[in-house]
C-alpha cells in the first residue's frame, strides 16, 4: 500500500504529462457517492471490533481551487455507512473470549457510520477532448458513531452456566477517526459547466475508541473492563458523480 | 368558614392521606394479585436453549426447574383482606412490580423426595443448590428459573417439590414428575 501512495503522491507532483493543454483554472465543486470493499474483508477475521467492516457506501461533496500549474486545494466533507461483517464479528468475539467447544450467539447491528471532512489536493492530467485525470489525495478527520451494542452469550455444552457480554464502542474524542485518501479520477466533460467524475480509490482510516465490556454469568456476578482500541480499516472504493465549474476557461487563444 | 373547612378535609385531606396510609395504600404493596395456578417444569438445558427433557433423565448441572405464575391483578384483595383464606389453591401476594423476583427470592424451598447427598438428605433444603436468576423479563412474564448448580452424590431418580410461602396469607406447593439426575 505505502508504493501505492508513493506513486499517487509522485503523479501529483510530477510535470505535466501533455504541457501543450492549458490546465482548467476554474473553481469546482463535486457530489459523488462512492461504494467500496474493506482490504480485511479478503482476510478471516479482524483483531479489533471496528475492523468487522467489510464494504463502504457513502457520498461527499467537495470544492476546490487550482493554484499553480494546475495543482488544485480544496476541502470536502461527506458521510459514509461501513456494512459490519457479521461472521468477522463471530470470528472476532470468539477468539476475544476464548470459545472453543461453548455455544455462542452474537447478536449486532450491520452498519456504522463515519462523517469524515478533510483536505483535498490534485492536479488535473489533461486528455484529447477536455477530459482529464486527476489524481489525487485526501487528509482528514473522522467520527465513528452509531456503533450499536454487541450482544454475546456464551453458553456451556451440558451445563446451565453461562456468560453475557455487552460490548460497547465509546469513542475517546469527537474525531476519532484520522484518515489518508489517494485515488484517482477521471474527469469527462458533459457541458462547459458540468463533468461527470468516476473514481478508485483507497482509503485508510484509524480509529481510536474505547471498548466497554459489561459482563455478567448465570449466577449475575457482573463485571466492567474497559481497553483503547485502535484500528487501521482500508477501503477500496469506486465512485460516480458530477463535477460543476464556475468561471471562464482560459485557452490557448485567450491567455 | 366551617363549610370550606369541611370542603378542604373531604376534598384534599382525603385523598392525600391515603398516601400516607399502610398496607396497601403504600405505592409499593399497592399491587396484590391472585394466585390461580402455578406449574412447574424440568428442562433440559444442556443444548443453547432450554428444551423438553427426553427419556425422563438429565444431566444434573444442565437441569433448569421453570415455575410458570399465572396470576391476576386484584387490589380489591389489599384492601379488604378478605376471601384469600376460604379457596385453599388461591393466595395473594403483594410486592412492589420492579421488585418481583426479590420477594419470590425469599418465599421459595425447593426439596427432593430423594438424597441429593450428605448434607440433603431427602425432604431437605436444596435452596443453596439452586439459582434464582432475577431478570426483568421473566418477572413481567411471570416465569422464573431456577438452575441447579450442583451435582448429586449419585444418579439416582428424583421429583422436586417448590413451595412457595406467603407471609400472612397461604402456601402454595406444586411438583415435578419424577426424573433420574445423571453425573457428567
Amino acid at each position: 500500500m505505502r508504493q501505492l501512495v508513493f506513486l499517487g503522491v509522485a503523479l501529483l507532483f510530477s510535470g505535466p504529462l501533455r504541457s501543450q493543454h492549458l490546465p482548467d483554472s476554474r473553481f469546482r465543486a463535486g457530489i459523488e457517492v462512492v461504494s467500496g470493499i474493506s482490504a480485511q474483508a479478503f482476510n478471516e477475521g479482524s483483531r479489533t471490533l471496528a475492523g468487522c467492516s467489510n464494504t463502504s457506501a457513502g457520498a461527499y461533496l467537495s470544492m476546490a481551487r487550482p493554484l499553480y500549474q494546475g495543482v488544485a486545494l480544496g476541502f470536502f466533507g461527506g458521510y459514509e455507512v461501513q456494512g459490519i461483517h457479521g461472521n468477522a464479528v463471530r470470528q472476532y468475539v470468539a477468539e476475544r473470549y476464548g470459545v472453543t467447544n461453548q455455544y455462542l450467539s452474537v447478536l449486532s447491528a450491520s452498519h456504522y457510520s463515519v462523517w469524515r471532512m478533510g483536505a483535498e489536493v490534485f492536479r488535473p492530467f489533461p486528455l484529447r477532448r477536455s477530459r482529464s485525470l486527476d489524481p489525487f489525495l485526501r487528509i482528514g478527520l473522522g467520527s465513528m458513531s452509531d456503533f450499536q451494542d454487541v450482544q454475546v452469550r456464551i453458553k456451556e455444552r451440558d451445563d446451565n452456566y453461562f456468560e453475557e457480554y455487552t460490548l460497547v464502542i465509546r469513542p475517546q474524542h469527537r474525531f476519532n477517526a484520522a484518515y489518508y485518501v489517494v485515488g484517482v479520477r477521471a474527469i469527462l466533460p458533459l457541458s462547459y459547466l458540468t463533468y461527470v467524475r468516476l473514481s478508485f480509490s483507497y482509503t485508510a482510516t484509524n480509529f481510536h475508541y474505547t471498548l466497554e465490556e459489561d459482563g455478567s454469568n448465570l449466577t449475575n456476578q457482573k463485571w466492567n473492563r474497559q481497553e483503547k482500541q485502535s484500528y487501521l480499516l482500508g477501503t477500496f472504493q469506486l465512485g460516480l458523480g458530477f463535477d460543476f465549474r464556475f468561471g471562464r476557461r482560459k485557452f490557448p487563444g485567450n491567455r | 368558614m366551617k363549610k370550606l373547612i369541611l370542603f378542604y378535609l373531604f376534598a384534599v385531606g382525603l385523598p392525600a392521606s391515603t398516601l400516607w396510609a399502610p398496607g396497601c395504600g403504600r405505592p409499593c404493596e399497592e399491587q396484590c394479585h391472585l394466585i390461580r395456578n402455578l406449574k412447574l417444569e424440568s428442562l433440559d438445558n444442556s443444548g443453547p436453549v432450554p428444551a423438553e427433557m427426553l427419556h425422563q433423565q438429565v444431566l444434573a448441572k444442565a437441569l433448569i426447574l421453570r415455575l410458570s405464575v399465572q396470576d391476576s391483578l386484584r387490589p380489591e384483595l389489599c384492601a379488604s383482606g378478605l376471601g384469600l383464606f376460604t379457596v385453599p389453591a388461591f393466595a395473594a401476594r403483594a410486592y412492589c412490580p420492579v421488585e418481583r423476583t426479590r420477594h419470590l427470592t425469599r418465599l421459595w424451598t425447593i426439596s427432593s423426595d430423594e438424597n441429593f447427598d450428605a448434607a440433603h438428605p431427602a425432604g431437605s433444603s436444596l435452596n443453596d443448590l439452586f439459582y434464582l436468576r432475577d431478570s426483568a423479563v421473566s418477572s413481567a412474564n411471570g416465569t422464573y428459573e431456577f438452575y441447579l448448580l450442583q451435582e448429586p452424590a449419585a444418579e439416582s431418580v428424583h421429583r422436586f417439590q417448590l413451595t412457595l410461602f406467603f407471609p400472612g396469607y397461604d402456601t402454595l406447593t406444586t411438583i415435578t414428575g419424577h426424573f433420574k439426575l445423571l453425573k457428567k
